[in-house]
C-alpha cells in the first residue's frame, strides 16, 4: 500500500472519530503554542538586548577594577559595564597611563566617577557624575554632542549633560546654565545625543573633566574605570587581550587571580546571549511539560483508537495487510495528530505572542521556532503512537476479528 | 434469483445506478479476473483442468489447543484435503470447532499441532508477511458480521484489498465498479456501511472478497445475520461464484438446507470430523 493511501486511511479514521481526535490534537496545540510563545519571549528579549548593545559602541573596551563576578555585573557609567564595586582590585592612574602605548589604543579615558547631589534652582537630585578625559570625550562615551560643545582640556568647571538629564531631570534648555554638583558650581556647556541603549548610563549622567572629578570625589590615585577607544581597523578583542596581558604583568597576578575586568561588545554579547539562552531553555523546559502531557494525550487517544479499531485491524489482516503496514497506518494517524496540532499550535502562538506584546513583553517568532514547533509535535505524535501502533500490529487476526 | 441475466457479458458499466443485479455475474467477474494485476494475468476459467491439480488445501493432523486455566481442545487431529473448484460446507453444532477449522483453513489462526498446506506449501514454515501475502492473493473472506470498515464507503471497502495489493488506482476503480455492479450495489457506492441493510452489507462483503481474484472463498455463516430473502440472495451470489467461476468455496453454516446445496458436507463434532460426505457427482469421500 502506498504511503499516500495509508495517510488517506489514517485521515479517514481520524475524521470518523473527530471529537476524540480533536481532543488529542488540542493537547499538542496547547503544548506547541506555549513552547513557541515562551521561547519567543526570550528571543524578543535577546533582540531587545542586542539592539541596546548596539548603542554601547562596538570599538570600545572597558577596564574595571575588580575581578568579574556574576553577582557584581553592574551597569557602569559612560555606556559600559563594570562599575567599581566592593571586590578587591584597584587600577592606578599610573597604570592607566601605561596602557596608552598598547597597539590599537586610539584614545584612553581614565575615569573618576561617583554619585553626587546636583542642584539647579529648586531641584536637588542625586546624579551619576563621570569625570572624563576631555581628549577622549565624547568618543569614549560612544556618543556625540547634540548641542553646545564638548569639554575642553582646561575646563575645570564645565559640564556636559546626558540626554535624559537635560530633557527629563531638568526639562528645560540647560545650555550655559549654572548647576551645583556637591555645592561646586559648574556651567553646562553641552548636551549629549541620546545613546539609544538602556544598558548605557550615559543618558542619565553628567560629564565633567577628570581633574574636576578628582577634586570633587577627592580621588587622585585610583581610576573608577578606563574606557579605551580602539583605533580604526584594529580588532577591539585583540586590543582587549593586549590590555589584559599588560595589566596582569603590572599587577603581577595570574589569569586565575585576575583583579580587573576587561569588557568588549563581543564579550558582553556572549555573556548576555548565555543569559538569554538559559532563559530560553528554562521557559522552553516549562512549556515542554505541557507538550509531554499533550503527547500522553495522543498516546491515550491512540490506544483508544487501536482498541476501537481492533476489529478493523483484524479485517485488514484477513485481507492480507502485513504487520508493518498496520503499524505504519497507526503511526501515520499519530503523526497526523502531531502535525495538525503543531500547525494549529504555531498559529495560536502568533496570537499569544501578539497578546504578550500588548503587555509590553518583547516577543519574536522565528522561522526556526516554527519548524521546531511543528517538527517537535510530529515527533511527539510519532513517539506517542509507537506503542499503540505496535500493539495494533501484533494483534492476531482471529482474535482481532472476534473482538467486541 | 431470477434477477441474474445469463446472456452475453455486458460491456461498459451498464448496471450502475439501477441497484438491481441484472448482469451475467460469471462473465463480469471473469473479466475482472483477467485484469492485469502487478503484471500477472490470471485465468480462472479452467475448472476441469484445475480439478486435476494438487489439493488447494491440505490439513494434516491439525489440532488446536486453547491453553488457560481450563485447556480446551477445539480441533483434534483433523485431516482434510480440499481440491480446487470444490464447493464444501462445514456443519456442526455450536462449539464443535467449525469456525476454528475455518480460521485454520484461512490461515487466520495457526494450529498447535499438525500442518496446513496451501497449494503444497507448509504454512508453519512461512514468515508472518508471507502468510499475509497468501491471504491477500489466495483467499477471500465473507464473515457473518460482514466486517466492513465503518469509516469507509461501500466503494472504498471493496477497494481496500486492491489497495493492500498495490493495484493502480484506475484498475482498482474498474474492478470495484464491476464487482459492485455484479452484486447490485452500484447505486450505494458512496454510502457508509451504517447506511446499508444486512443483506446489502453482505453483498458488499462478497464484492470485496472477490476483489483480488482469490482461489478460495471462505464464508463463515454468511447468512447468519440475514432475513430469509437476503439469505437467499447472498447464497445465490456465493453459489454462482462456484458454478460460474469455478472458485473453491468453503462454507460454515448451521443451516442444513444450505449445506445440502453444496457438493461436500464435512460434519464436525467436538473438534473431530464426524463425517465427510460428497454428493455422487462431486467425487469420492475423503474422510
Amino acid at each position: 500500500m502506498k504511503n499516500s493511501e495509508l495517510a488517506e486511511l489514517a485521515f479517514n479514521s481520524l475524521r470518523y472519530r473527530s471529537l476524540r481526535s480533536w481532543l488529542a490534537i488540542l493537547g499538542i496545540v496547547i503544548g506547541v503554542a506555549s513552547i513557541i510563545s515562551l521561547i519567543s519571549i526570550s528571543v524578543g528579549i535577546n533582540d531587545s538586548i542586542q539592539k541596546n548593545l548596539g548603542g554601547l559602541g562596538a570599538n570600545v573596551v572597558t577596564i574595571s577594577p575588580g575581578g568579574l563576578r556574576a553577582d557584581r555585573f553592574v551597569v557602569g557609567g559612560g555606556g559600559q559595564f563594570g562599575a567599581p564595586t566592593a571586590t578587591e582590585g584597584k587600577i592606578t592612574f599610573r597604570e592607566a597611563d601605561q596602557l596608552r602605548s598598547i597597539a590599537g589604543v586610539s584614545r584612553l579615558d581614565a575615569r573618576v566617577q561617583g554619585n553626587a547631589r546636583v542642584n539647579y534652582r529648586n531641584k536637588n537630585t542625586s546624579i551619576s557624575i563621570i569625570g572624563t578625559e576631555p581628549s577622549a570625550f565624547p568618543l569614549s562615551a560612544a556618543n556625540t554632542i547634540l548641542y553646545g560643545r564638548s569639554l575642553g582640556i582646561g575646563d575645570l568647571s564645565s559640564a556636559v549633560l546626558g540626554y535624559s538629564v537635560a530633557t527629563s531631570t531638568f526639562n528645560e534648555s540647560m545650555l550655559n546654565k549654572q548647576i551645583k554638583i556637591n555645592n561646586v558650581p559648574f556651567r553646562v556647556v553641552g548636551v549629549l545625543n541620546q545613546s539609544g541603549s538602556s544598558f548605557s548610563a550615559t543618558d542619565r549622567s553628567i560629564f565633567i573633566s577628570q581633574k574636576a572629578a578628582e577634586k570633587l570625589f577627592s580621588q587622585n590615585q585610583y581610576v573608577s574605570s578606563i574606557v579605551v577607544v580602539a583605533a580604526d581597523g584594529s580588532n577591539p578583542d585583540t586590543v582587549a587581550a593586549g590590555i589584559t596581558q599588560k595589566l596582569l604583568s603590572l599587577h603581577r597576578v595570574s589569569v586565575e587571580k585576575q583583579d580587573f575586568t576587561v569588557t568588549t561588545a563581543t564579550t558582553l554579547q556572549s555573556t548576555i546571549s548565555s543569559v538569554t539562552n538559559t532563559l530560553a531553555i528554562f521557559l522552553g523546559g516549562i512549556a515542554s511539560i505541557s507538550l509531554i502531557v499533550g503527547g500522553i494525550g495522543v498516546a491515550n487517544a491512540m490506544f483508544t483508537s487501536v482498541l476501537e479499531q481492533t476489529k478493523y485491524i483484524g479485517l485488514l489482516k484477513s485481507l492480507g495487510t502485513r504487520r508493518g503496514t498496520v503499524m505504519k497506518l497507526f503511526l501515520f494517524e499519530a503523526c497526523m495528530v502531531g502535525l495538525v496540532g503543531g500547525v494549529i499550535g504555531v498559529a495560536l502562538s502568533f496570537a499569544v505572542s501578539g497578546v504578550l506584546g500588548g503587555f509590553g513583553l518583547p516577543t519574536r517568532i522565528t522561522p526556526e521556532l516554527i519548524l521546531l514547533g511543528i517538527g517537535f509535535s510530529i515527533i511527539i505524535g510519532a513517539v506517542s503512537g509507537i506503542l499503540p501502533a505496535r500493539n495494533a500490529a501484533s494483534v492476531p487476526p482471529v482474535e482481532a476479528l472476534r473482538y467486541e | 434469483m431470477g434477477a441474474w441475466a445469463t446472456g452475453n457479458p455486458s460491456r461498459g458499466n451498464p448496471g450502475i445506478g439501477n441497484g438491481r443485479p441484472n448482469f451475467n455475474l460469471g462473465s463480469i467477474w471473469a473479466q475482472t479476473r483477467a485484469v492485469h494485476i502487478k503484471g500477472t494475468r490470471v485465468n480462472y476459467n479452467m475448472p476441469a483442468q484445475r480439478m486435476q491439480e494438487q489439493p488447494l488445501l491440505h490439513l494434516q493432523e491439525v489440532s488446536k489447543l486453547y491453553s488457560g486455566e481450563t485447556p480446551f481442545l477445539a480441533l483434534d487431529r483433523i485431516s482434510i484435503e480440499i481440491k480446487k473448484g470444490e464447493l464444501v460446507s462445514i456443519v456442526g453444532p455450536s462449539g464443535s470447532g467449525k469456525s476454528t477449522l475455518l480460521h485454520m483453513l484461512g490461515c487466520l489462526d495457526m494450529p498447535t499441532g499438525g500442518e496446513i498446506f496451501v497449494e503444497g506449501k507448509a504454512v508453519s514454515k512461512m514468515s508472518d508477511d508471507a502468510v499475509a501475502d497468501l491471504r491477500r492473493d489466495t483467499i477471500g473472506f465473507v464473515f457473518q458480521e460482514f466486517n466492513l470498515a465503518p469509516t469507509l464507503s461501500t466503494f472504498a471497502n471493496v477497494e481496500l484489498p486492491l489497495m493492500i495489493r498495490g493495484v493502480p488506482k484506475e484498475t482498482r476503480r474498474e474492478i470495484v465498479e464491476r464487482n459492485l455492479a455484479a452484486v447490485g450495489m452500484s447505486d450505494k457506492a458512496h454510502n457508509l456501511p451504517s447506511q446499508l441493510s444486512g443483506g446489502q452489507k453482505q453483498r458488499v462483503a462478497i464484492a470485496r472478497a472477490l476483489a483480488n481474484s482469490p482461489k478460495l472463498i471462505l464464508a463463515d455463516e454468511p447468512t447468519g445475520n440475514l432475513d430469509s430473502k437476503s439469505s437467499a440472495e447472498v447464497m445465490s451470489h456465493i453459489l454462482q461464484l462456484h458454478k460460474k467461476l469455478g472458485i473453491t468455496v468453503i462454507l460454515v453454516t448451521h443451516d442444513h438446507a444450505l449445506a445440502e446445496k453444496t457438493d461436500r458436507i464435512i460434519r464436525i463434532m467436538d473438534g473431530k470430523i464426524e463425517s465427510d460426505t460428497r454428493k455422487k457427482h462431486a467425487g469420492k469421500n475423503t474422510g
